[in-house]
C-alpha cells in the first residue's frame, strides 16, 4: 500500500485492491517530484489558467485594436496556429491539458455572484444531456470557420474569444457547474474526444479506499476545517459536499471548500478521458490523497467501450463525425476541393459560399458516415451478430475515432511546425504597433524544413493507423471470440482505405484561400 | 479566497472587455480586400505609393512600387516589399527593391511560395525622411 495511505482505516480482510472497473495500473505521473504537491495546492489550477488568461487578453486586445493582417496579429497566430498545435501536442504527451488551463472557468467567481440574483439554478434540459448539441455546435463552428475565414480575421477571432467567455458565463450562471464543459463547449468536447488516445488518465490509487469513503469528495467536493462539524456553517447549502475534519486529511492541503468533479466523474469508475477536463479537482478534494494520473498505453480506452456509460450513440457519433469534419477541414485547403466547389456551383447554379460549403460538408460527412456504417455492419455480420446499425456504430466507432485523432494531429502539426516560431515576431509586432521600439524578427517562422513536413505527417498518420488496426483487432476478439478474426476484416480494409485517402490529401499542395470559388481578390 | 480572487479577475476581465468593445470598431482598410490585384495606393504628406504584383502563380514574381510626390516621381527612396499569406504562421517573403526608372522600384527575388491569398506591402522611406506604406491583395493560383 502507498505510504501516504497509511493513516486511512481499511478493512482488515483486504488483501488486494479490488477495482470498481478496469483502470490502468501504470506509473503515476503525480509521483514525479513536486507534482503531487503542486496538484493538491489550492491555487494549482489558477496558476495554470493565468497564463492562458493573459494570452486571451492579448488575443482580444490585438484582435480588436491591432493590425488586421492575420500573420502579424496575436489573435489569429495564437488561436489558429499555436493553440491548435499545442493542444495536439498536449493530448499526445499527457492528455487534455488545455481544458486543465482553460481561462473561461475564471468567470466562475462572477457567475456565483450573478446567480444569487436568480431564484434558483435551472436544470439543464434532459433532452440536451448528451452530445447532440455539441455535434451541432461543432458543425456550426467548422462551417463558420470556412464561411467567415476566421483564420484570416483577427477581428472575428477576438469576437469569437469574447463570445466564448460570454457563453461560458451565461451557461454557468443559469445552470449547474460543469454544464458548459460537458454539454456545450465544442472545443472542450473536441479535446475530450481526442484525449481518448492520450497516454494518461485519472485513476484511483487504491479502489478500496474509495469503497470505504463516505462522502465521495472527488465527486461532490468537501469542506474542511479544524473546528468540529457542528461549529462550522457549511458553504454551498444544498450541495452534496461533505465535511471532512482537517485532522483526517492525508497530506493536508488547507481548509475551506474543495470542489469535486463538475462533470460528474467518480474517480474509481473512470474508464475514459471523455468529460475529464484534467482540472485535478479530484486530486485536491480527495482527503485520502488517493487519486493518480496514471500512464497507460495510448488509446487503451478505445477497445474498452469507454462511452457505454457516457452518452453511448451520441458520444460515439461525435467521435466519428469529428473524424470527417477533420477530413473536410484539410480538404478545404487543397486544389481538388476548389475544383469540386466550382463544379458544384455550376450544377446548383449558385455561387453562395455558405450554401456550397454546407453541401460539401454534408456530402463528405454523410459519405463518410455511410461507408463507416457499411463497414461496421459488415463486420458485425461476419462476426455472426444480428445486424443493427446503432450497435455496429457503437462497437466500431472507436476505430474511426483513432483515425480521426491521427488526421487532426497530422494537420495541426503541419501548421504548427510551419510557423511555430512566428509567435516571437508577432508579439514583437504587438508592441511595435503600439509605439514601442521593437524590431520584429520576421525571419522566425518554420521549425523544421518544409521537406520534412509530409514525412512527419505520414508518421503521425501511420501511428494512428496502427492504433486503429490494433483497436479493430481487440474489439473483434473481445466481442466475437474466434469469429472476431473474420469480423475484423471489413474494418481493416476501411482503416487502410482511410489511411491511403489521408496520405493523398496530405500530399496535395496547400492553397490558403479566403474563398472556395475563383480568386479572392 | 479562490472564489473571491476569481470574482476580482472575472470582474476585471469583463470591465476590460467592455472598454475594448466600446473603443473597437470593425477595421476596414487593412484587409478589407477592396483593392484590386493590380495595385493599391497610399499617401502621406503628399508622398504617394502604389504597389502592384505581376505573376499570378506560385513561383517568382515581380512586385513594382511607384513612388510620387505631387505627381512627380520620387527617386532615391528606400523601398522594402513584404508578402504575407492571409493564414497565420506562414513565413513572410521579405525583399528589397531596385530603382528601375525614376520613381519606379522593382523587387529583387520576390517569389510566391504557396498558392492562396497574399497581402503585398511596400514600405517607402524617401530620402527626405518621409515614409509611406502601400498594400495590395493578390490571389495566387497553382
Amino acid at each position: 500500500m502507498s505510504g501516504r495511505l497509511a493513516d486511512v482505516a481499511l478493512p482488515a480482510t483486504r488483501r488486494q485492491p479490488r477495482p470498481f472497473v478496469d483502470q490502468p495500473r501504470g506509473f503515476d505521473l503525480l509521483s514525479l517530484p513536486g507534482l503531487r504537491r503542486f496538484a493538491r495546492w489550492r491555487y494549482a489550477r489558477l496558476a495554470l489558467q493565468l497564463p492562458l488568461l493573459l494570452l486571451a487578453l492579448f488575443v482580444i486586445v490585438d484582435g480588436l485594436t491591432g493590425r488586421q493582417v492575420a500573420p502579424r496579429n496575436v489573435a489569429t497566430t495564437a488561436v489558429w496556429l499555436h493553440y491548435r498545435g499545442l493542444l495536439v501536442l498536449g493530448i499526445a504527451l499527457i492528455g487534455n491539458a488545455f481544458c486543465a488551463a482553460c481561462p473561461l472557468m475564471l468567470t466562475r467567481g462572477l457567475s456565483r455572484r450573478l446567480e444569487r440574483l436568480l431564484p434558483r439554478k435551472l436544470a439543464w434540459p434532459r433532452a440536451l444531456r448528451n452530445k447532440w448539441l455539441v455535434i451541432a455546435l461543432l458543425l456550426t463552428f467548422f462551417l463558420s470557420y470556412e464561411v467567415f475565414d476566421l483564420w484570416a480575421s483577427p477581428w472575428l477571432t477576438a469576437w469569437l474569444a469574447i463570445g466564448y467567455f460570454g457563453a461560458a458565463l451565461a451557461v454557468d450562471v443559469l445552470f449547474p457547474a460543469g454544464t458548459f464543459c460537458r454539454y456545450v463547449c465544442p472545443l472542450g468536447n473536441f479535446n475530450f474526444a481526442l484525449a481518448s488516445a492520450s497516454p494518461a488518465q485519472i485513476t484511483a490509487v487504491d479502489p478500496d479506499v474509495c469503497r470505504s469513503c463516505e462522502h465521495k469528495p472527488c465527486l461532490h467536493g468537501r469542506y474542511t476545517a479544524t473546528e468540529t462539524p457542528g461549529a462550522v456553517a457549511l458553504p454551498l447549502a444544498g450541495s452534496k459536499a461533505g465535511f471532512v475534519p482537517a485532522a483526517e486529511v492525508v497530506s493536508p492541503n488547507g481548509s475551506g471548500f474543495f470542489p469535486g468533479c463538475e462533470t460528474d466523474l467518480f474517480v474509481p469508475t473512470i474508464t475514459s478521458n471523455m468529460d475529464c477536463t484534467l482540472c485535478l479537482n479530484c486530486v485536491r478534494a480527495c482527503p485520502y490523497d488517493n487519486v493518480a494520473l496514471t500512464l497507460r498505453a495510448p488509446g487503451r480506452e478505445l477497445h474498452h467501450e469507454p462511452w457505454a456509460r457516457r452518452g453511448r450513440l451520441a458520444t460515439v457519433a461525435m467521435g466519428v463525425l469529428l473524424t470527417f469534419f477533420g477530413v473536410m477541414n484539410a480538404l478545404a485547403m487543397i486544389p481538388p476541393f476548389f475544383d469540386a466547389a466550382e463544379r458544384l456551383a455550376g450544377f446548383l447554379g449558385t455561387r453562395n459560399e455558405a450554401v456550397l460549403l454546407f453541401c460539401l460538408y454534408g456530402a463528405v460527412t454523410l459519405l463518410g458516415l455511410g461507408v463507416t456504417v457499411l463497414a461496421a455492419t459488415a463486420a458485425d455480420a461476419l462476426g455472426g451478430e444480428k445486424v443493427k446499425v446503432r450497435r455496429a456504430l457503437e462497437r466500431w466507432g472507436y476505430v474511426v475515432l483513432a483515425l480521426g485523432v491521427g488526421f487532426w494531429a497530422a494537420h495541426y502539426t503541419f501548421h504548427f511546425l510551419t510557423g511555430a516560431l512566428s509567435i516571437v515576431p508577432v508579439f514583437q509586432h504587438f508592441f511595435e504597433y503600439r509605439g514601442f521600439a521593437v524590431d520584429p524578427n520576421w525571419r522566425l517562422a518554420q521549425v523544421v524544413p518544409s521537406a520534412y513536413l509530409f514525412g512527419i505527417q505520414a508518421v503521425i498518420s501511420g501511428l494512428a493507423g496502427v492504433l486503429a488496426l490494433y483497436t479493430t483487432a481487440r474489439i473483434g476478439l473481445r466481442d466475437f471470440g474466434r469469429r472476431g478474426v473474420l469480423a475484423m476484416w471489413p474494418m481493416f480494409v476501411y482503416v487502410l482505405a482511410f489511411l491511403a485517402l489521408q496520405l493523398v490529401i496530405l500530399a496535395q499542395p496547400m492553397e490558403m484561400r479566403g474563398t472556395i470559388l475563383g480568386p479572392s481578390f | 479566497m479562490t472564489r473571491s480572487l476569481n470574482f476580482k479577475l472575472a470582474t476585471l476581465l469583463v470591465a476590460a472587455l467592455f472598454a475594448l468593445m466600446a473603443t473597437a470598431c470593425k477595421p476596414g482598410g487593412e484587409t478589407a480586400g477592396g483593392d484590386s490585384a493590380v495595385g493599391a495606393a497610399a499617401a502621406a504628406s503628399g508622398l504617394t505609393a502604389a504597389v502592384a504584383a505581376d505573376g499570378a502563380g506560385v513561383g517568382p514574381a515581380t512586385v513594382t512600387v511607384e513612388v510620387r510626390d505631387g505627381g512627380e516621381p520620387v527617386a532615391g527612396a528606400q523601398v522594402e516589399v513584404r508578402g504575407d499569406m492571409t493564414h497565420a504562421g506562414m513565413a513572410p517573403v521579405l525583399v528589397t527593391t531596385e530603382e528601375v526608372e525614376p520613381g519606379v522600384y522593382a523587387s529583387d527575388g520576390f517569389a510566391f511560395t504557396m498558392a492562396g491569398d497574399w497581402i503585398i506591402s511596400a514600405t517607402v522611406a524617401a530620402a527626405d525622411g518621409r515614409t509611406v506604406t502601400a498594400e495590395t491583395f493578390v490571389t495566387v493560383g497553382r
